[in-house]
């Protein structure tokens, strides 16, 4: 299987099948939560096609192939107008680190996970430790075969809806700062596990506080090695700002076709369109070259904050554009579409936050990229 | 372009062309160098359509790109040229005028000693050598390529020009950003390499940035023949010259600002270029409106 033959055979797949994708078309939800057990159902369909298992190893249950033919899904997806559900940000982000790192546990997880059966969630921030995250101090303490784990984590995306947590745990002196941190997969059914949603100024409990009470988790659940986690935790962080902005890429070019059909778009749409579309191009072919490098087996460096500035430019680009744009629709009106808009503004605002601040992506690339001294 | 020829030069841009004249337009931009390279980029796709009387001829550039058409006219047999003929262009014997006709672009081709204005042109650049082109002349139907084909060949120029002018400007940024890095990491106030300041390194990574997401869309710009690319390759590139040039002058303080110091060439090359089937903003804006046109954004070709 090639990208551009599965691109051509999901196109027939969703042209054959309105009735069932109908469901998830152009849905209003409530709330994020309600969105998440809804698209459970698109989950299920596809992954029953095949689809979603394209790209995974078969020894994990996928069907086999390249990370390429899921980055042809994605943006499949959007152009054929079947939304892609919110749990494949996790996957992304998260997956290819199980598979380079603890392969057995993406074969027991990757089929419930794609099915929408668990998910997934980060404990990485914690409310001392955002851009510092070498300083966090959640610990991680052995005892007999296992770790007991004692701390907090915050600005979890979706964590209070997970079922399985890639958590960030010191098992060194707090001197250590990163040389002294352990990457774990945790059930968050454990026992000693409180989750706290945080209400969000977009309208939804987006993110969350994760609070962990002496939980004990199994020795072998470590992904990697014990004190190696900063390493895996940079392995993740290039699938985040790859393949996860290659998703964004697709679904920005759905959002500005929706802003590109709305009636009555003022006399200077055109200049705005343009700048926010020249955004969203130049991050398709970056984080196009990037997903490529990724598939083929390299890893990227510091290279990757030019892509994370780049995503953070396009998705805020595409909203102000929206904002702007759509004036008093943006502002003053309440039906769906407008909601939506506005939800989307405010959460293109931390995207420049997210996965590290566009701050600290502009020193790396000033330090690391340019030479410029420190 | 006839030293490079002996190197092998027409090979190479045959066997793979992005990568032949990326780099020599990169480099160009690099050291500032003005050379009618860019109509020997032009000349192929017009070949087809003018014979090999054509070779080594001088394209006469739209001295405005309003609307994407022609500032010369043809109308029956009188030539109206308004346009632009690049630094070198006098060794050439002919000079090939694109012309607005009712039915779309037309070419004609001139001979170098036909009374037209040549004015030397000064303004921001006069080191790049251009010259402005008008006059008006009678021509013959042989001289003269009409319809829709030659429009087709034209429009194909342009989109190589683009992509030229797009590495041109990639190299101009790439050398205000290197001369940039430079005098702020040996010059120092406060104690410390200026540099080492976190605004200053910002702004020199913002422009990094640009030029790097301009670098990203040349390759698949010369690999794809879709027009929207090689716009938005030229468009990219403009905006990546801008923001070096911004930045560069910001950060390299008064010794920026003086004759001196190289930045001001690469940055006077930089705006005089975005006159050439430019500039890059309303070109950006151009593809804004053809969005809104066709109501959706362009199906790109899958990752490979």
């Amino acid at each position: 299987m090639e990208p551009a033959e599965l691109q051509r055979a999901f196109a027939g797949w969703a042209d054959d099948h309105p009735e069932e994708l109908k469901a998830y078309r152009d849905v209003d939800h409530p709330s994020i939560e309600a969105a998440v057990a809804h698209d459970r159902g698109l989950q299920q369909l596809l992954f029953d096609a095949g689809w979603s298992r394209w790209g995974w190893p078969e020894e994990a249950g996928g069907l086999g192939g390249s990370p390429l033919l899921r980055a042809a899904l994605y943006e499949s997806m959007w152009a054929s107008d079947v939304p892609l559900p919110d749990a494949f940000a996790h996957l992304e982000i998260m997956g290819p680190t199980l598979q380079r790192f603890a392969p057995p546990f993406l074969s027991a997880h990757l089929g419930p996970k794609l099915r929408g059966e668990e998910y997934w969630g980060q404990g990485f921030s914690e409310p001392e430790a955002g851009s510092d995250l070498g300083s966090l101090r959640l610990r991680a303490v052995p005892r007999n075969e296992t770790f007991v784990v004692t701390g907090q984590k915050t600005w979890s995306s979706l964590g209070h809806l997970a079922d399985r947590c890639m958590l960030m745990a010191r098992t060194g002196a707090q001197a250590s700062a990163h040389r002294g941190i352990t990457m774990l997969w945790v059930d968050l059914g454990s026992p000693g596990v409180t989750k706290r949603p945080i209400a969000c100024a977009h309208g939804h409990t987006y993110l969350a506080e994760i609070f962990f009470d002496d939980v004990v988790v199994p020795a072998e659940r470590v992904i990697g090695e014990v004190d190696g986690g900063w390493a895996v935790a940079m392995y993740l962080l290039q699938w985040e700002r790859g393949m996860f902005a290659w998703q964004r890429q697709a679904w920005l070019h759905r959002r500005i076709d929706d802003l590109l059909r709305h009636p009555a778009l003022p006399a200077h749409a055109a200049t705005r369109i343009g700048e926010a579309y020249e955004a969203v191009f130049a991050l398709r072919v970056r984080s196009g070259a990037t997903v490529q490098a990724l598939a083929a087996g390299r890893d990227l460096g510091p290279d990757i904050s030019v892509d994370k500035i780049l995503l953070a430019t396009a998705e805020q680009l595409v909203f102000d554009a929206a904002r702007e744009l759509l004036g008093p629709a943006f502002a003053m009106e309440d039906h769906p579409a407008a909601a939506a808009w506005r939800r989307d503004w405010w959460f293109s605002r931390p995207a420049s936050v997210y996965g590290g601040s566009g701050e600290i992506q502009r020193s790396i690339v000033g330090e690391r990229l340019l030479g410029l001294p420190r | 372009m006839a030293r490079l020829d002996e190197l092998g030069w027409s090979d190479s841009t045959v066997d793979d062309p992005a990568t032949a004249w990326g780099m020599l337009f990169e480099e160009q931009g690099r050291a500032v160098v003005s050379s009618p390279a860019l109509d020997s980029l032009l000349l192929p796709p017009l070949l087809a359509m003018l014979g090999e009387q054509a070779v080594g001829a001088a394209i006469v550039y739209p001295s405005e790109n309003a609307d994407g058409r022609p500032t010369s006219t043809l109308t029956r047999r009188a030539l109206v040229v308004d346009g632009i003929a690049l630094a070198g262009s006098e060794r050439a014997s002919l000079l090939v005028v694109p012309v607005a006709t009712p039915g779309g672009t037309g070419l004609v081709a001139v001979d170098r000693s036909a009374p037209l204005e040549f004015h030397t042109v000064g303004g921001i650049d006069p080191d790049a050598g251009w010259s402005t082109v008008r006059g008006g002349i009678e021509v013959h139907a042989d001289q003269v390529v009409t319809g829709p084909e030659a429009h087709a060949a034209w429009e194909a120029a342009v989109a190589a020009a683009q992509r030229g002018l797009a590495a041109e400007l990639i190299g101009l940024a790439a050398s205000m950003t290197d001369m940039a890095v430079e005098h702020v990491t040996n010059r120092t106030q406060f104690g410390r390499p200026v540099g080492s300041f976190q605004a200053v390194k910002h702004r020199l990574a913002d422009a990094f940035v640009a030029r790097t997401s301009a670098e990203a869309a040349l390759p698949e710009s010369w690999r794809d023949p879709h027009p929207i690319l090689a716009m938005m390759a030229r468009s990219l590139a403009g905006r990546a010259h801008e923001e070096a040039a911004r930045h560069a002058l910001q950060v390299c303080g008064a010794m920026g600002f003086t004759v001196e110091f190289p930045l001001h060439r690469a940055v006077r090359r930089g705006y005089l270029l975005d006159q050439l089937l430019g500039p890059w903003r309303r070109i950006r804006t151009q593809v804004g409106g053809r969005l809104l046109a066709n109501g959706a954004t362009p199906r790109l070709p899958a990752l490979r």
